[in-house]
């Protein structure tokens, strides 16, 4: 269980889906803008939100994940149109079958950030590891 | 043929800077060859000295070294450097010019290897760290420069010899090499020598060249530039200690007559502001105080950036004159007259930075060429076209004809560039070459052989991560056969290594740990191409952006990050594969949206580089905002520029005009889009141009809608109609909702001029009247505009300034307007007859709609957003579409026509090939797995994907490559597994989450 296998006070790990032309960019201005934030998430670059297999999410999870973001263009931004209305509806069904396997849904999120936000972007990677850690005393609550 | 027709399809450009460089791509990549003679041993010019770039504070060198080695790969552009420009016969179509390669005393065989400068025991201050550090007597000027070449200094070498025993049998360097003449034959001239400095200690008072503490701008540049003499450490020359207040004095040399430069040098604020805030982000414990006369903030993002300087960072500004600096023990004491209190005052720092004036450079070229100088030696534009010089054939890019920034000398750049594009149109092609790469080696059969290169970026990656540590790391990782560290990946001599060692250790895949794809992967690719490697087994790991610079606190574990940052690389590295783009037809025609002076200024100049322009205007007339005016700041007459520009678009027989006619629907996709407009016209255009220009807000302030309170667009229909009574008084208010935060942050930037140009008017045609100008900086950058300034004070125009933060100005009922003026320090009321508000440039109705539908951005101040607000501010980020004018943010007439003429040359870059490749990374399906249910037909935004009949009731998703863009979203619906999306599949991705939550692989 991901509660027994972490002690209080852990820093968890973060797998970030994040779209090239949004997201990635909001990430890059954070660096250039020299924005600091928390070295807890890893980014895998997808063209578009769209593309984020529900599977990902899940494998992620599996593999010891202790939260995953999927990042792309704000509604109506996207690159591709309407990917980012793909990643929304596969999101909102994650969200609902993640309880069903055993994982707080809190530890995983859906997100819109533009190429022009780098500091929305620093602040998101902060209030997910903290949501993440909320989740991780949730649990261990509901265990005690 | 006699030589007066003949037309060579060449073009010299006249200095290597930014502007030369991207006059030089524009040229090559339409088809003309291109000579680029710089009179140093590498291009790059002054951007290559700066540290970061205002006011997105990018990395000057990382947006510009991958364009270097454009440059150094093109196989049109023929770099010459250390070459001066000796004489010029002929004519447009046709020069003979004399080129001098000087005496370098090394030969072609050099490889930049830096042998010989390591055994040189001459040390030369560094010219290009401003004399601050040391450079030896052979040398190359940077370690990114291009060329990598090595020169001797033959004034300073003393022939000991030692650096020919320390190459031998390289047989690199003679010292029998001569100064040598080369003779050429070119079509076109483009000037971009740049421009030189004032000697601040022709001020003597200001303790420069006295003071060892006391710099200039751009030397304080070299000491926070992380690839400078200091490594980016900030302390003063003589105690070598950290300064704790550092004071910026601007207009120095600049704005004053009897320095010898009337004008602006339009850089200065922006580049203290830029360097205070570095200073702040090196040590945010150093007091920095800018002392100024008006703050000129006047481009896209700059009053933002002026803003966050005061509020985020803390920076002082001081509306004040120094007049003298002195020392004090270790003090240097700044005496100056404080102008908002009217008192002299001194302040006491550590360091004090000159901002001294920009000067031009262009003596010796205009008299070779016989061109003709303006009255303070800048190039003389013709025709109010900034890159016209008196000589037909001869243009001018950059600050040759005026001081610019980088963004506005790009513009240029692409408008010379395209000026002598027209000119040589009969000779497009004759003397371009095609990029050939050599065939691509097999690797479908091999085991992954990996090579991966760790950048350190100067110290910008690895002052933060240990990139020794990583490199160890990675060494230990299956199938890495090859992994080292590297100063700059990107670098000229760094990509020659990377072909090497892919040739010596037969690597089948390559990784660059380095900084963004975004900016750096077309680079890597084409390296790895040139090397045999299909360009998508490259693979790059962002450690810069996403890591470096964004843990600077956590050396540790950013050094654990990059790790598995690059270990999921490498994972996904092993399973790459080649892929192959496929060519589709371009349209030759273009669209421009806008029929104002800009829109069809562009239109025109697209259509005389040979291509169809479809020109399409909402309202039912050309013109724009053009047809509201009386005068303008130029001294032309609108009038007589609209008849020129509409007689210009009558006349090409390649333009179609649509009047009262706006687009109503977009497919397709660059080279192709098909575009129906509202007349019923439908058809298909490669290129997109928006052109759609501004508006003049409509105030709801400052008792707007009283009798007698106009804009000054209004006022011009006032004066026009001889409205005005002379012995009237009146007011003019600038700012009026520009400058403003949370509503219109931007400067709208033509007011300052144009407000003083109207009130000149009406002090000229009516002697009696009280003009006043209510102010809060006048920004009078542009050419002439600081003498028209001048000349306003002098001819009695009022000026008085006024403070937001203090009081604004009011206006009641009966349009007495009370203002108190900061430099009396006294309230006062005005009665006036007439009040003109300078009311903001704003973004048009209708952007938003237009943003929708062609899918390109809009900024957060509502003006569509460029690809890169330096180097591409003509492009969209989406290939295929392009802006220019004031639909990109407010400018000046002169501004436009930079811009309009440039993005013909931008839209030539697409239409001028009759094939491009197509996206190379779609989407397949396997048939074989693929059950027809049809969900990735419904999902997919481009009409891609098609169900084929492939027997009784079977049915099978096919995707058409010249539509699908590769976004993904099939692969992940389908249910089945059947689609793969290319380049970004199931298994690279799974391994990524694999390698970056294991540790072992």
């Amino acid at each position: 269980m991901w509660v027994e296998e972490r002690e209080e006070g852990f820093e968890p790990k973060i797998i970030a889906f994040i779209c090239n032309w949004c997201t990635y960019g909001g990430a890059d201005l954070a660096g250039v803008s020299r924005i600091q934030y928390p070295p807890n998430v890893r980014i895998i670059r997808v063209m578009c939100s769209g593309r984020v297999d529900p599977y990902f999410v899940i494998k992620a999870f599996k593999e010891g994940a202790d939260g995953v973001i999927i990042s792309g263009c704000h509604p109506g931004d996207c690159h591709y149109v309407s990917g980012n209305e793909q990643a929304k509806r596969r999101a909102e069904y994650l969200k609902k079958i993640l309880p069903m396997i055993g994982i707080n849904p809190k530890r995983f999120r859906l997100q819109w950030v533009s190429a022009s936000e780098g500091k929305a972007w620093a602040e998101s990677v902060a209030s997910m590891v903290e949501q993440v850690k909320d989740a991780y005393k949730e649990d261990k609550e509901r265990l005690m | 043929m006699n030589d007066n027709n003949k037309i060579v399809g060449s073009v010299l450009i006249v200095g290597g800077g930014i502007a030369g460089m991207v006059s030089a791509l524009d040229l090559a990549d339409n088809g003309y060859k291109v000579y680029l003679i710089d009179k140093t041993p590498s291009i790059g010019g002054t951007m290559s000295q700066l540290d970061k770039t205002f006011p997105t504070l990018d990395c000057a060198m990382c947006t510009m070294a991958p364009r270097m080695v454009d440059i150094s790969r093109h196989p049109n552009i023929e770099l010459m450097p250390y070459t001066l420009l000796e004489s010029v016969d002929g004519n447009v179509g046709c020069f003979k010019v004399k080129l001098r390669k000087m005496e370098s005393r090394v030969n072609d065989n050099c490889i930049g290897c830096g042998d010989c400068s390591s055994v040189c025991p001459v040390e030369v201050p560094n010219e290009y760290d401003e004399n601050g550090g040391i450079r030896k007597a052979i040398y190359s000027p940077f370690p990114q420069a291009v060329p990598k070449l090595f020169v001797i200094d033959t004034e300073h070498c003393i022939k000991c010899y030692k650096c020919i025993e320390a190459s031998i049998g390289k047989n690199c360097i003679d010292f029998n090499i001569k100064d040598k003449i080369i003779d050429l034959e070119v079509g076109t001239i483009i000037l971009a020598p740049g421009f030189d400095l004032w000697d601040p200690s022709l001020r003597p008072e200001l303790g420069y060249g006295e003071y060892p503490n006391v710099l200039t701008g751009i030397e304080l540049e070299r000491i926070i530039n992380a690839s400078g003499f200091t490594s980016g450490e900030i302390f003063r020359a003589d105690d070598k200690e950290v300064p704790k207040r550092i004071g910026f004095i601007q207009c120095v040399g600049s704005r004053d007559v009897k320095a010898g430069q009337p004008y602006c040098s339009r850089v200065c604020c922006m580049y203290a502001i830029k360097q205070a805030i570095l200073v702040k982000e090196h040590h945010p414990e150093i007091d920095c105080t800018i002392f100024y006369m008006d703050i000129r903030a006047f481009g896209k993002g700059q009053e933002e950036f002026y803003n966050r300087a005061k509020d985020e960072y803390g920076i002082k500004f001081i509306r004040g004159n120094p007049g003298e600096v002195f020392q004090d023990g270790r003090d240097l004491i700044v005496r100056f007259e404080d102008t908002t209190a009217s008192e002299v005052r001194e302040e006491r720092f550590d360091m004090v930075v000159l901002a001294n004036a920009i000067k031009p450079n262009n003596k010796n070229l205009s008299e070779i060429l016989g061109i003709e100088l303006d009255d303070d030696g800048f190039v003389k534009e013709q025709n109010n076209n900034p890159m016209i010089t008196s000589r037909p054939g001869v243009y001018v890019a950059g600050v040759a004809q005026a001081p610019r920034d980088i963004t506005d000398t790009v513009s240029m750049s692409s408008g010379a560039a395209a000026l002598s594009a027209v000119d040589l149109l009969s000779a497009r092609g004759k003397l371009a070459k095609e990029k050939v790469f050599p065939p691509e080696f097999d690797v479908s059969e091999q085991e992954p052989r990996i090579g991966v290169f760790i950048c350190h970026c100067g110290t910008n990656i690895a002052s933060t991560v240990d990139v020794d540590e990583v490199r160890d790391y990675i060494k230990t990782l299956p199938d890495v056969i090859f992994c080292d560290d590297v100063m700059y990946a990107c670098a000229e001599d760094s990509c020659r290594r990377i072909s090497e060692v892919i040739k010596e250790y037969k690597l089948n895949r390559f990784i660059v740990a380095s900084c963004t794809p975004r900016t750096h992967e077309p680079l890597f690719r084409e390296t790895c191409q040139a090397a045999g490697l299909n360009p998508y087994l490259f693979e790059f790991a962002n450690i810069r952006e996403h890591c470096s610079w964004v843990h600077r606190n956590e050396p540790k574990k950013a050094t654990e990050k990059a790790k598995e940052i690059i270990r999921a690389s490498v994972s996904r590295a092993r399973l790459l594969k080649p892929q192959k783009a496929g060519k589709i037809g371009v349209t030759q025609r273009a669209l421009v949206i806008g029929g104002g002076v800009t829109g069809m200024e562009a239109a025109y100049n697209i259509a005389r580089l040979g291509f169809e322009v479809i020109l399409v205007e909402r309202d039912n007339e050309l013109g724009g905002l053009l047809r509201r005016m009386h005068h303008m700041f130029i001294d032309i007459d609108p009038k007589e520029i609209l008849a020129e520009k509409i007689s210009k678009i009558e006349s090409e027989k390649n333009i179609s005009v649509h009047l009262g006619t706006t687009v109503e629907d977009l497919s397709g996709f660059v080279g192709n889009f098909d575009i129906k407009l509202t007349d019923g016209t439908e058809t298909t255009v490669g290129a997109i141009v928006i052109a759609t220009g501004c508006d003049e807000w409509r105030p709801n302030i400052y008792g707007y809608g009283q009798k007698d309170v106009y804009t000054q667009l209004e006022l011009q229909e006032v004066i026009y109609n001889g409205e005005i009574n002379d012995g009237e008084t009146i007011v003019m208010i600038q700012c009026v909702g520009s400058r403003e935060k949370g509503e219109r942050e931007y400067c709208s930037r033509i007011c300052c001029s144009e407000a003083i140009k109207n009130a000149l008017d009406i002090r000229e045609k009516y002697p009696n009247t009280d003009v006043y100008i209510l102010y809060r900086d006048i920004r009078t950058f542009a050419k002439n505009a600081e003498e028209k300034y001048r000349e306003a004070a002098l001819k009695g125009v009022q000026f008085i300034r006024y403070d937001v933060n203090i009081k604004r100005p009011e206006v009641d009922e009966n349009n007495v307007v009370h203002v108190f003026d900061t430099i009396l320090q006294q309230d006062t009321e005005i009665k006036a007859d007439k009040i003109v508000l300078s009311a903001a440039v704003v973004p048009r109705e209708g952007f938003e709609d237009l943003s929708k539908l062609f899918k390109v951005p809009l900024g957060q101040d509502g003006f569509f957003l460029e690809a890169h607000l330096k180097l591409r501010p003509l492009d969209f980020t989406s290939d295929g579409f392009f802006l220019c004018g004031t639909a990109q943010g407010p400018k000046d007439y002169i501004d436009n026509m930079a811009q309009a003429v440039g993005v013909a040359s931008r839209v030539a870059r697409i239409l001028s090939k009759k094939e491009m490749d197509t996206e190379a990374t779609t989407s397949r399906v396997d048939e074989n797995i693929c059950i027809g249910c049809g969900r990735c037909v419904d999902i997919c935004p481009y009409n891609a994907i098609k169900l084929v009949q492939r027997g009784f009731g079977v049915f099978k998703s096919r995707i058409n490559d010249a539509l699908c863009k590769g976004c993904g979203a099939c692969a992940a619906e389908c249910p089945t597994g059947a689609i793969e999306a290319r380049h970004f599949d199931d298994k690279e991705i799974s391994v990524m989450i694999d390698a970056l939550l294991k540790e072992e692989v």
